[in-house]
Formats: C-alpha cells, structure tokens, sequence
C-alpha cells in the first residue's frame, strides 16, 4: 500500500469536513428550531442552541397542525406504492431482462417515463382521478405514485437480472423447476439485496412526493408534504412547527436505513452479485 | 438405464447455422464427449439434449422417450454448467437437495439422498457451507452433486473443469470418470480440451463449423485422424503437416525421400504428409530402418524430461519432441529418424486421411 502524505490526508479531511457542514448544518438547523420557542426563531444574532428543550412545537405539529394523521396516510401511500411497484418492477424487470418482452426499445420507453416531470401529467390525472371518483382518496394516491416508482424499480432491477448469469436459471430448469420456479427459487434471491435497496429508494421518492400529494388531495388525506406549506401563512411563518414536522418526516427514513444498511452498500453496488459464479 | 441417440439434429439461428447436422448414438453407461474449438457447435448441441435449445430437425432419443419437444424438467437429465450455476445464497446442502425440493420430495428422503451423494463424492463434512466459502474444487464436487442427486438417466457436462487450474483438473478429470463408471450414467461432455476427451471418454466427436469431423474412440482419434483438423487439433505439440507427391507407381516422394506405401494407382495425388512431434527419434549414426532427416535447430523449449525443438529442414519447419538427453541448443547440427509407419496421408485438397496411410498399429498389433 502506498503511503498517503500526512497533507494529503489533512486536505482529506477538510474537504469531507466542509461537504459534511454543507449538508448536515440544515438538518441541525432544522432540529434546533423545532426546539426552540417561537420568540428564537428568527433572531439576529441567531441562537445556535436552544437554551432549554422546548416540545411545545411537536405537540402543536402532532396534534394541532395533524402530523400524527400526515405521518399515518404518508405511511399508507409510501407502503402501498412501493409494494404495488415491488410487485410490477420486479416482474416487469425480469420479463425484459429474460424475454425481451416489448422489443429492444420497450425498456427505454420505461426509463423516459422519468424523464418528464409530474407537473407535465398534473391536471390530466387530477381530470381523471376526479371523473372516476377517487380523488382523495388512498387507491389514487398509491397508483398515481407507482407512475414513478414502477418505472423506476424496472428499470434499476432490468440491469441487476441482465447482469445475473442465465445458466442459474438454465441449471434450475434442468433440475426440474417451472420457468416460474426457475424464477422464485433462484433468480429473485440471487438479486435480494438489490431489491430490498431499490425499495428503499422507491419508499423514500413515495414518501417525498409532493407534486401529486397536492394534485390529489382535497384535504381528506394529507401526507406529511401536503401538510407542510399549510403552515406558512400569508403573515406568519410557523417555523417550529415546520421544523418538528420535517424532523418528524425524517426520522421513518434514517430509521429504514439504518435497518437495511447491510444491503444499501451490497445492493447498488452493481456487478457484486456474480462473485459465486 | 438408456442409451442416446442424436440422429441428424440441426440448429440454426438466423443466417448462421450452429449445428449443420449432427449424429452420433452413446450405449447406456458410456461417455462421450464433444470436442471442438469454439464455436463449432459443440454446446448448442449439448444444449438441445438438455432443452434448453429446440432443435430445428432431427431427433434426440433417451431410450425410448423421444426428448425433442420436452421441457428440460421433464428431460430426467443432470446437468454440470460451465459456471457451474451454484444458487449462491443457499448451502452446499440446499444446492444439492434442490432437485430433490423442487419435485417435492420428502425432507427425510432427501437429506438421505443428498448425504449419500456427498459421501460419495467426499464433501459431506461441506454441506453447512455456502459456495463462496468453497474452494474450486469443492464447488465442483457441489455441482456434480446435485447434478447426480436426482439418479438421472443422462448426464450433460458443459465444460465442467474450465475454471480450475491444472492440478485440480487432473484430480476432477478422474473423480468424474470414477464418479460416472460406478453410478453407471450415460455422459456427455463438452470440451475444447483434448485432454478431458482423451482422458475421459469411451467415445469422441470431434466437430468444426457444425459438423462432426470424426467419431471415434480416444486411440482411433489419436492414431488414426479422419482429416487434417482432426490430426490438427488432437495432439500436443501439434502434428507437422509436410506437402509431398503419391506418385503413380505408388511411391511417396517428400522432403526428399521415396518410399512405397502402396500399390500402384492410375495417377499421382498431391498429398499432406503428417508427422507427430513425439514419433521422431534423434540419431547418432545413420540407419536404414528410419526415414532420416539433418536440420538445423531454430529453438529449444525445455519441458523437463521432454524437450519440444524447431528443426529447419529444406525450407521446412518441424516441431519435434524428444527426450531431453542431450544439451541441444540453437544452431546446433540434428540428425532425426522416424518410423514410416507412423506417417499419416491426407488428400492435399480435401484434407481427408488417405487408405495408403501405413497403420502403425496392424503392424505393430
């Protein structure tokens, strides 16, 4: 191993210190208000630190402002959309990797779906969700965010089949399973860590997405992005209360994460699947 | 218990013809294996015996059951991948015993089965293991094993010993024919080397482009080549291939020697002479008994006992291999003999052995 100049490191660590600083200094900012009094919001000089815990801003966000139901119906849209696209990527990726399923461009087609913006299909699928009466309402949600997350789980999971050598499944077709088996047994687990990662992934777009929480709802069911600009009035910035909620939102995440670390790393880590073959 | 037969069986994909017609039969118990460079078909037609290609025509028989339109499930076939395609994230134990779990049999029965096969093989103590925790050898033994688990009636080898180096090959090489004599199992292999073939097989089919060049046993393919590809490609170092002229009286004139193989015929025939490296001989005095030849010695490569020399003669190159007693080195003077009747005649143009080729081994038998 070459040695790294002690100049070299120092340099190291100052630059990772002020992409770190970039990064985190508004997550802290965001803890350190949602602690804080509403008379230290906004001062000059600013109070880095609060000067005793104050948790009236989350009873307020909880209770008043409806994060606990926020929390509770984002859960229900995330979870249900990133299962429904669990179910359809993973199948839909597989189908292309193996059968070419759609012709050479249908997986690129898949892909272009992300490339336009939700705002582009906003009022046509507000039209349609409203003429089918399902505006509002947790099917809508949960379908309308899979637009994204269905494309985007095929397309990441199209290239960890592609990438899975075929004679796995040949060799388990031979040993006497269905084309279906071939498919549960051992193509499916072969690529686990990258699915649970990509899941993530797709939790966290769902879980972020603002664009069709406001399109969709009519104030029956209000995810955690909906609920935020609510509380910036005409007059009056809630910033405590933004700042619990956001640290609120933010926690199911890390949480996750932490739990699904393991695979994180593995998982999009592309080309690590092959290393027994 | 059944024999294979592949009767005139074809596969083309678009344009290309993969397997332009290929036909051999394999008698129950024995092994054959399908030699060939790459691209010569030799895995596609290994393959469509396994289902996991469709042949175009043609017919492959297991027995009595005809297989062409079967799913390779209902094949009862075991097969070796090159890879050798261990599901890594299950157990040796689990990798074996799939077979057996994917056609729902008891999990009593199977661990029975799977114990027995292992012992076998001599990896029982490995099962708790996954793949990646197994040495090249052991993965082998993994993949053989569930392969055989299942009793097949046939057993498809895909190149199974590419990955391991070579002193693993040569005890894989072994365990597997000793593997497959005592279960008994009709076998066939895939490889492009020739010495898995000669090493392993009852029987041989050496294939170029698609077709079977010669089907034979390991001693027929060695000492009785059916063209010059096959003379070619069995054999190390490669045979040296000479031009020379099979006149009308039936003598053979080339690098400057005349001798009769044969009776007279109505015309000569331009001709390709070949000489194995391992059949010369060096000589310290001149006899008549060997076909003699004085070259100059291009290049030495030692190979321990054996020494492989490249000997310049009359604008020719020879590669010859000899016994490694004395210190030859380049520019040196040689004087070499060979036996005439270890000659091989081939028809220049066609490339096909001619019947005038001396048979080393009715004279020698």
């Amino acid at each position: 191993m070459k040695r790294i100049p002690a100049w070299q490191r120092l340099l190291n660590l100052v630059l990772v210190g002020i992409a770190l600083l970039f990064f985190l200094f508004p997550v802290y900012w965001m803890i350190n208000t949602a602690l804080k009094p509403p008379n230290e919001w906004l001062t000059n000089p600013p109070i880095f630190f609060p000067h005793h815990i104050y948790l009236t801003n989350f009873s307020q966000a909880l209770i008043h402002w409806g994060g606990l139901k926020g929390l509770w119906d984002s859960l229900v849209v995330s979870v249900g959309a990133t299962a429904l696209s669990l179910v359809a990527g993973v199948l839909g990726a597989y189908a292309i990797a193996r059968y070419n399923v759609g012709g050479n461009n249908f997986s690129f087609f898949v892909l272009s779906v992300l490339f336009f913006p939700p705002v582009v299909v906003s009022i046509p699928m507000f039209q349609f969700w409203r003429s089918v009466n399902l505006i509002d309402t947790f099917p809508a949600m949960v379908v309308q965010y899979s637009s994204f997350t269905v494309p985007f789980v095929t397309w990441i999971l199209k290239g960890f089949f592609e990438d899975l050598a075929i004679e796995l499944e040949e060799s388990a077709m031979v040993n006497g399973a269905t084309r279906w088996q071939a498919f549960w047994d051992v193509a499916l687990p072969s690529v686990k860590g990258s699915v649970v990662a990509t899941a993530l992934l797709a939790f966290i777009f769902s879980w972020n997405a603002f664009t069709f929480a406001v399109i969709l709802s009519q104030g029956h069911i209000t995810t955690l992005p909906y609920i935020l600009p609510t509380l910036m009035e005409g007059h009056y910035v809630l910033w405590g209360d933004i700042a619990a909620i956001a640290t609120l939102a933010v926690v199911p995440i890390v949480v996750l994460a932490f739990v699904l670390q393991r695979y994180l790393v593995r998982g999009l880590s592309f080309g690590t699947i092959r290393e027994s073959l | 218990m059944s024999g294979l037969a592949v009767n005139e069986v074809k596969k083309s994909y678009g344009p290309v013809e993969a397997v332009k017609s290929v036909t051999f039969t394999l008698e129950q118990g024995q092994l054959m294996c399908l030699l060939g460079p790459s691209g010569c078909g030799k895995t596609t037609t290994l393959r469509m015996i396994a289902g996991l290609e469709f042949p175009d025509s043609g017919d492959i028989l297991l027995g009595d059951r005809r297989l062409n339109a079967l799913e390779p499930r209902e094949r009862r076939i075991g097969m070796v991948f090159q890879g050798l395609a261990l599901y890594p994230h299950m157990t040796a134990l689990q990798n074996i015993g799939y077979p057996l779990k994917v056609r729902r049999m008891a999990q009593a029965e199977i661990a029975t089965r799977v114990n027995a096969i292992a012992s076998t093989l001599g990896i029982a103590h490995l099962l708790a293991r996954r793949p990646s925790q197994l040495s090249g050898g052991e993965q082998q033994r993994v993949a053989l094993a569930r392969a055989l688990v299942q009793e097949p009636e046939l057993f498809l080898l895909d190149e199974p010993l590419s990955a391991l180096d070579a002193k693993v090959r040569t005890v894989m090489r072994e365990e597997i024919r000793n593997v497959q004599k005592r279960l008994n199992i009709t076998t066939v292999l895939v490889s492009h080397d020739q010495l898995d073939a000669l090493s392993m097989a009852d029987m041989i089919a050496v294939m170029k482009d698609g077709q079977v060049q010669q089907l034979g046993s390991p001693h027929d393919i060695y000492y009785q080549p059916a063209n010059t590809f096959v003379a070619q490609f069995i054999g190390e170092p490669t045979m040296n291939l000479l031009d020379g002229e099979l006149g009308s009286t039936g003598h053979l004139t080339f690098l400057g020697h005349t001798i009769s193989v044969g009776a007279a015929r109505s015309q000569s025939e331009p001709v390709v002479v070949g000489l194995r490296p391992q059949d010369f001989v060096a000589l310290r005095h001149p006899t008549h008994e060997l076909l003699e030849f004085e070259g100059k010695i291009v290049s030495t490569q030692p190979q321990g006992p054996d020494i492989v020399m490249r000997i310049l003669l009359r604008d020719n190159t020879l590669v010859v291999l000899l016994p490694w007693t004395h210190p030859w080195s380049e520019g040196d003077t040689i004087r070499l003999g060979f036996p005439s009747v270890h000659m091989h005649l081939f028809n220049r143009y066609s490339g096909e052995r001619l019947p005038e080729s001396p048979n080393a081994l009715r004279e020698e038998g």
